[in-house]
């Protein structure tokens, strides 16, 4: 039977066909029983590994299915990504108990102690949300060469520029004296390819990008808001715990043109909401497209608060983060210090 | 949020660290152990606290009764003076980590504008309390002199600017107009559209779109149940292509049915049909599109090569 080895073995991360691992954010408590259910069951094979699957979607197409993550899934395929990821796309669509990663920008800037960035591309876009008087509403940038992430430092120096820099994609070469030498390519969707000597050392970057996200997630639902009785039997009262968690922006936000891009239900935020403005706060009771459960959330022109519910996925707040620094404000912060440092990928430094 | 919902709301906010508003009784060492709790006093009579919050190093109990109008419920006032310290312990089931004896203190909660009236409700009821008055973003304490030295201290200059709106926690409940609870019970409905389930049960609805209200009690369940029944049907008879609204009987509960979902369409119809369920008939002027003075001219300059839509381009794959 197959196993992990082979897999391993199996993924050849060269150059002319790079190893491509896709990561998946999956509730279920049946995570077998669910793979089938999402990609077909004569398409899916076990493994001898209990954690590992097979699947043959089409003839050029297959993935090997990585559970050990129990969260979030990698979907690791040599296929082309022009017939891998639209496949994936139709299926995490289709379902709200799937979502992709949604990286903050640091979470790019600082993939790897001492990787070498060898290309970058930062994806600003907020002609919607900010006026004329902005220095800065669309930027892109795309650098190639050495240590290609120093013309964004320089760039971020500067006040006029600073909320506009958001990282979409990196590639870097990461060097380990036992492990080798790779090529990482990742984007902000937790899409990844790789090329070089050890397939070994790309799972364990992987999983390191992953394990940093899911510290942000996790830190996200523990201040979820839950109600509960003192007793199912009798009205004595109850208890509520939790926090909504705040975000703070770096500029002063057109409220009206905020509102009508983020509450439009459009991609990429695809949330629902009617913004009701009272004393220039607007109250939405917001429902999140992309996981189906509502949120709650209060929005000035300096800050906005989200209330994150019992049972609602932390993913919510990181894709809101996410599309807020590529769409409105790459400098926003987020005023808990431990959300804070976890958004900067520099767990342990709380924001100053 | 209805202004009647500030003051609980405004208190209960008290407490969340890094939120919005300053947590002023955090930073004095309180915490909330009990929301809607019935607590024992003299003669074996029961009053309900609103929120019942605690100051674990030196035992200390403070109740707090968020008014939402100017009328003092007398009775109530006169029972709250009655409360044994021992009483509100077991009822809040907090644990004593220090061997000090539990003390207990009341305060009011109360918008600005009821201060005078509840004044004299308290004078004529023969009770005194200090009121924590909501202003405009700011807190007052009136009646300094009748707080424990826990809460002075959390208060020091007996105002305190708050930062922020309260959060609402609660941001309607049982007593609420029907029409201040449609927008969220809509809101809900388009989550079970976007799960594409056929149906809702009304107190499931309920339960999921206010799961605070099992803190309430039965009576007030079974009141908010009834009103969101009632909101159900009205936005079913505006919407009924999409919500038809089966009234409870004596067989089961009132169903909504969800008869058509904006998730059957291409992504472009989709998001079309959220956007159609978004809108309301005095709905905001939209924002204008940018300045036809400052066109896009880049666009003129050459052709697109790739291909535009909803999604963002994709990467990741090339490695040079």
């Amino acid at each position: 039977m197959t196993s992990r080895a082979d897999m391993i073995d199996r993924l050849s991360p060269s150059s002319t066909a790079p190893t491509k691992t896709y990561v998946v954010e999956v509730h279920t408590d049946e995570p077998g029983e669910y793979l089938r259910d999402i990609l077909g069951s004569k398409n899916v094979e076990e493994t001898a590994d209990a954690y590992l699957y097979r699947t043959h979607i089409r003839s050029n197409l297959s993935f090997w299915v990585d559970q050990l993550n129990e969260r979030f899934w990698s979907f690791h395929t040599q296929d082309s990504v022009r017939d891998a990821l639209p496949y994936l796309k139709s299926i995490v669509d289709e379902r709200r108990d799937l979502d992709w990663m949604w990286l903050p920008s640091d979470h790019l800037r600082h993939i790897w102690p001492s990787a070498t960035a060898r290309r970058v591309r930062t994806e600003f876009h907020a002609r919607e949300v900010l006026d004329e008087s902005s220095y800065s509403s669309d930027l892109t940038v795309q650098l190639s060469g050495r240590d290609a992430e120093q013309l964004l430092d320089y760039i971020v120096q500067n006040d006029r520029y600073k909320s506009a820099v958001s990282f979409d994609s990196v590639q870097a070469r990461l060097y380990d004296p036992e492990l080798g030498s790779i090529d990482e390519a990742l984007n902000r969707r937790g899409r990844f390819a790789v090329s070089g000597e050890s397939i070994e050392f790309h799972l364990q970057f992987v999983q390191s990008v992953v394990n940093r996200y899911q510290l942000f997630v996790e830190a996200c639902e523990r201040r979820s808001i839950a109600w509960g009785s003192f007793s199912a039997d009798s009205d004595s009262g109850g208890l509520v715990k939790g926090v909504p968690i705040v975000i703070d922006f770096s500029k002063k936000a057109n409220l009206s043109r905020l509102l009508d891009t983020v509450f439009s239900s459009r991609y990429p935020y695809r949330l629902w909401g009617v913004p009701v403005i009272v004393d220039e706060i607007a109250h939405v009771e917001a429902v999140d497209l992309h996981v189906g459960r509502r949120v709650r959330m209060d929005v000035g022109s300096h800050w906005l608060r989200v209330y994150l519910e019992q049972g609602g996925c932390g993913n919510t707040v990181a894709r809101l983060v996410s599309n807020l620094q590529t769409r409105f404000d790459s400098a926003l912060s987020l005023r808990d210090p431990e959300l804070h440092a976890a958004l900067r990928a520099n767990v342990g430094s709380p924001k100053a | 949020m209805e202004e009647r919902l500030l003051p609980v709301n405004a208190a209960a906010g008290l407490v969340l660290r890094n939120d919005v508003c300053r947590a002023i009784l955090a930073d004095a060492g309180f915490r909330l152990v009990g929301v809607e709790v019935p607590v024992v006093c003299r003669f074996d009579r029961i009053v309900t606290v609103d929120l019942v919050f605690f100051a674990d190093e030196v035992s200390h109990l403070l109740l707090c009764e968020a008014k939402s109008g100017a009328h003092l419920d007398e009775e109530q006032a006169k029972k709250y003076s009655d409360i044994d310290p021992m009483n509100a312990v077991q009822a809040s089931r907090v644990t004593l980590t220090q061997r000090v004896r539990p003390t207990v203190e009341v305060i009011y909660v109360c918008l600005e504008r009821h201060v005078e009236s509840l004044r004299r409700g308290f004078a004529s009821a023969g009770v005194e309390y200090p009121l924590l008055v909501l202003g405009a973003e700011k807190l007052t304490l009136v009646g300094n002199e009748l707080a424990s030295d826990h809460l002075r201290r959390a208060l020091r200059s007996g105002t305190v600017e708050l930062g922020g709106p309260p959060p609402r926690l609660i941001p309607f409940d049982h007593d609420s107009d029907e029409n201040a609870i449609e927008p969220f019970v809509k809101a809900q409905l388009v989550a079970e559209l976007s799960n594409r389930r056929p149906s809702v049960s009304v107190p499931t609805l309920t339960e999921r779109l206010a799961p605070y209200v099992a803190v309430y009690g039965r009576k007030a369940r079974g009141v908010l149940i009834r009103k969101v029944g009632n909101v159900c049907r009205a936005i079913a008879a505006s919407d009924p292509t999409i919500f038809s609204y089966q009234p409870s009987s004596p067989n089961g509960d009132g169903v909504v049915h969800l008869l058509r979902t904006p998730e059957a369409n291409d992504p472009r119809g989709r998001t079309q049909a959220y956007q159609a369920l978004a809108r309301r008939p005095e709905s905001r002027k939209r924002v204008p599109p940018p300045d036809p003075r400052q066109p896009d001219l880049f666009s003129e300059l050459d052709v697109e090569d790739s291909e535009h839509g909803e999604h963002e381009a994709d990467s990741g794959e090339s490695v040079s």
